[in-house]
């Protein structure tokens, strides 16, 4: 399988980067991601995972290194990448299956061939019934749902996806997991997910890449090798508290290594 | 509070603001049939009651009473479309440049707390004595409350938005008609009620400018002949005009975006 | 040390209040006498650039200005103003609306200080159909044009009339918005100076009857509580009218420059009022001695104005005293003119 998303040495820095200053959000930041893989990005908040996400999104540009996408370097926004914030970020003025045809509506695609599409990812995402309502109206299960229909619209060959469920309840949050995967089985798009929830993480990705803070780099880059297609079931299996046993475990000795020299430094 | 004692109140409040009313007008005619205050100086309820029917059928100096209340409003919505018209344009475009925004922002700071009173002379030197200076005088106040208030809500739009838009690669034009401006009007409706709340209070000296007609111009003249029964009618219908405006405008913005305040 | 010469200054107030002899009664003083007054020169600004009403008093005296009749109205109505000067109009608005005032004296008949401006052109009051003309609403020149446009038959549905402060007449008029203008100094000879000329003056209309004026009004509670000090007002008043004519020039100077006003209109105003000697304002002819005060020409003039008001919508009927005699009280006059 190709490379579809690589970073290359990146390193991003925020605030005055003269002599050394400023803010070291990522350092030497290298990954590969492959076509049609599952990648999620573990890490507790302010690791810089989602710099890592807004670079791959063209949102920010690296201070050094380089963001490639299908080896090309990533240059701003476009439409090869989808994407869904951990708001839902609905357009109130328009209703539930308008939000879905923002961006057919934006790249200009016929109107019919719009609303079949839409109607099709309405459907996946179990809404078809709500196309006329207002947006404000769902809950915000609902809205991220009409949020992930929006980005999956254009069928763009990358997702990223920043938290998308962290501001759910964890019953909806299953619910979502589990439609994301569905429709992801469908589609096998290569999707990029940011979460802080290693359970998350281990139910949905191929891979689970584990971020340690300041500065942002990998701590531990891990195969999960647990069967598709996934479901409920699957969490309360012996193999899936395994897989959990051997990554916290992981993560806790990267993370003793990592920090230990600095605790022998008397911080 | 509870959610349901929320409801509760939510449904009683129309009831307690009409029995405040009444409470008022009730010690408001106790005071004047107790003499606390004379006539001349607090006019009782049925003394107006009886001046507001009386000109219901003889007009007030040969005009209806129904012509003033339409008059002033006429000038006043005059003025506010024009306010509208050149105010929003103007406020977004300063909220969205900010060169635009240093060249401009001075002269609007300077004039919009200015007095417009101030301006009555130099109105009629510009405009002479018709209707263009009184709508003017209205226009001035009300539009740089509108140009900052659309400027505010221009530059106001969340960065999730903005990031959104880009994410599907909107152009600039799109992303002004399809995300700034849309995103920009509950506020810019919140703003525009305040406006017309301070135009609405600049008619009085509008039409002190060479009137024959209109509320504000009842008011003053009434005041000339101690009329005061004639100028507390006067405070009424501009009180109660004033309100239903901002009833109107109210009841656009929720035709108009349901959203605001709900997302 | 500046302590120290306020002390002295104060020694020096009190020791000559002492050796004052005391004059009638022992009445109390207010702390201040607030005056009403308006920007027309009159005999009584003289008062106002020396003081002599201060020291007539023996207290302070705050002079208020007010760019109108009915303004000056509203605040005797309020209580803020004590004695003020102002127009026979806004006197007849504030006595039928039962402003708890009294009139106590004529300050000035309007001959020619108040007159109608109109452009090259138009000759006649007749001539003014089809033009604007503008007015001070409220005063007495509002009435004056309205009974010039009687007395000439002028249709005055065929007269643009324009409602405008004194202070806006001339910006209007620069700008050809109007073509005539009733109105008094400085205004009148400001529209003088623009190519306008006079076309009537208010005393063109006495011999029709409409007799307007200037009169000294007091708060009814101020007179009964220091009747001592509206005598003296009085006799002071009198006393800058004598000034006045001895001195027209040197007078309007001093009123012009108090009232920082153009000398020449300033006297071209002052002549253009009749000034009725004080011991001549207790006959009918004025405002009678009390007893026949009904019969008097300025209760009558009242009356006259007041039904005209009536006529003009601007006042009640229900409203209208039987008589006018009773707001004139003459006895403060009686006194003034009775002292040495």
């Amino acid at each position: 399988m190709s490379v579809k998303i690589a970073f290359e040495e990146v390193t991003q820095v925020y605030g005055d980067t003269g002599k050394g200053g400023g803010t070291r959000a990522l350092e030497h930041f290298s990954l590969e991601i492959a076509e049609r893989n599952f990648v999620c990005l573990l890490g507790p908040s302010g690791c810089g995972k989602s710099t890592v996400l807004n670079l791959a999104a063209g949102f920010e540009k690296p201070s050094g290194g380089s963001v490639l996408i299908d080896g090309k370097t990533v240059t701003g926004p476009g439409r090869d990448r989808g994407m869904v914030f951990q708001e839902p970020l609905l357009l109130p003025w328009r209703n539930v299956i308008e939000n879905v045809m923002l961006g057919p509506c934006l790249a200009g695609w016929p109107k019919v061939e719009a609303l079949a599409q839409a109607r099709h990812y309405l459907r996946l995402t179990g809404l078809e019934r709500f196309e006329r309502h207002a947006s404000y109206e769902l809950s915000g299960g609902m809205r991220q749902r009409v949020a992930l229909a929006r980005a999956w619209i254009g069928e763009p060959p990358v997702l990223l996806m920043d938290e998308p469920f962290g501001a759910l309840d964890a019953q909806t949050r299953l619910v979502m997991q589990e439609l994301l995967l569905e429709i992801w089985e469908q589609t096998r798009t290569t999707v990029l997910f940011v979460t802080h929830d290693v359970d998350e993480a281990l139910f949905l990705g191929d891979r689970v890449v584990v971020m340690s803070a300041s500065p942002g780099r990998v701590l531990l880059d891990l195969a999960v090798d647990l069967p598709r297609p996934r479901t409920e079931e699957i969490l309360t299996s012996p193999r899936f508290a395994d897989a959990k046993r051997r990554c916290l475990r992981l993560i806790g000795e990267e993370s003793r290594r990592a920090f230990g020299h600095l605790e022998g430094d008397g911080i | 509070m509870s959610t349901a004692s929320v409801a509760r109140s939510a449904r009683l409040g129309p009831l307690i603001s009409i029995a405040s009313v009444a409470a008022f007008v009730l010690l408001w005619y106790e005071a004047a049939r107790l003499g606390w205050a004379s006539s001349l100086i607090l006019p009782a309820p049925g003394e107006v009651l009886d001046t507001a029917l009386q000109m219901l059928n003889d007009g007030y100096r040969h005009v209806p009473l129904w012509q003033h209340v339409a008059i002033s409003l006429g000038r006043a919505l005059a003025a506010f479309a024009a306010a509208l018209v050149v105010g929003i344009p103007l406020g977004l475009a300063m909220g969205l440049s900010p060169i635009l925004s240093s060249i401009l922002d001075p002269f609007v700071q300077f004039l919009r707390p200015l007095p417009k009173l101030a301006l009555i002379p130099l109105v009629i030197v510009w405009l002479g004595i018709g209707e263009s200076s009184k709508i003017f005088l209205i226009f001035v106040s009300t539009l740089f409350s509108v140009i900052v208030g659309a400027a505010a809500a221009a530059g106001s739009v969340k960065v999730g938005r903005l990031r959104l838009a880009r994410a599907f690669g909107a152009t600039r034009r799109q992303q002004l008609w399809y995300f700034v401006l849309p995103s920009a009007l509950p506020e810019i409706f919140t703003s525009v009620r305040l406006a017309f709340g301070v135009g609405w209070t600049t008619l009085i000296a509008a039409e002190m400018v060479a009137a024959d007609s209109g509320m504000g111009w009842m008011v003053i003249n009434a005041s000339s002949y101690m009329r005061t029964d004639i100028v507390m009618l006067g405070i009424l219908l501009l009180g109660v005009t004033g309100y239903l405006l901002d009833l109107a405008v109210v009841g656009l913005q929720r035709a108009v975006v349901p959203w605001a305040g709900r997302e | 040390m500046p302590i120290g010469k306020y002390v002295i200054l104060a020694a020096g107030a009190l020791a000559g209040l002492l050796a004052l002899p005391p004059l009638s009664q022992a009445e109390e003083v207010p702390a201040v006498v607030r005056f009403g007054y308006l920007n027309g020169p009159r005999p009584w600004i003289l008062g106002k650039a020396d003081q002599s009403f201060d020291k007539a008093l023996g207290t302070k005296v705050q002079w208020i200005n007010f760019p109108n009749g009915p303004n000056e109205l509203n605040a005797l109505a309020a209580g803020e103003v004590d004695i003020g000067r102002i127009g026979s109009v806004p006197t007849v608005s504030a006595l039928v609306r039962k402003v708890p005032i009294k009139v106590i004296a004529v300050s000035g008949v309007i001959a020619t200080s108040e007159r109608l401006i109109a452009r090259k052109g138009i000759d006649s009051v007749k001539a003014l159909e089809g033009h604007a003309v503008a007015y001070p609403p409220g005063s007495t020149a509002h009435y004056a044009l309205l009974a010039a446009f009687k007395v000439h038959q002028v249709d005055v549905s065929k007269v643009r009339q324009v409602q405008l402060k004194p202070g806006d007449l001339l910006a209007a008029w620069k700008r050809g918005d109007i073509d005539a203008a009733y109105v008094w100094g400085p205004f009148s000879q400001q529209l003088e100076g623009e190519n306008g000329h006079a076309i009537l003056a208010t005393k063109d209309l006495q011999p029709a009857g409409y007799f307007l004026f200037n009169d000294y009004v007091v708060r009814k509670e101020f007179a009964e509580k220091y009747p001592g000090l509206v005598v003296k007002f009085l006799k002071t008043f009198g006393d800058t009218v004598a000034r006045y004519k001895a001195d027209p020039d040197g007078s309007a100077a001093i009123i012009a420059k108090e009232l920082d006003q153009d000398p020449a209109a300033a006297k071209d105003t002052l002549a253009g009022l009749i000034y009725p000697p004080l011991n001549e304002q207790r006959t009918t002819a004025w405002l009678g001695d009390g007893h026949d005060s009904g019969n008097a020409v300025i209760t009558k003039s009242f009356a006259d104005t007041a039904r005209f008001l009536v006529e003009q919508g601007e006042l009640r009927a229900a409203d209208l005293p039987s008589d006018f005699a009773p707001f004139i009280d003459t006895s403060f006059l009686a006194k003034a003119v009775a002292a040495p």
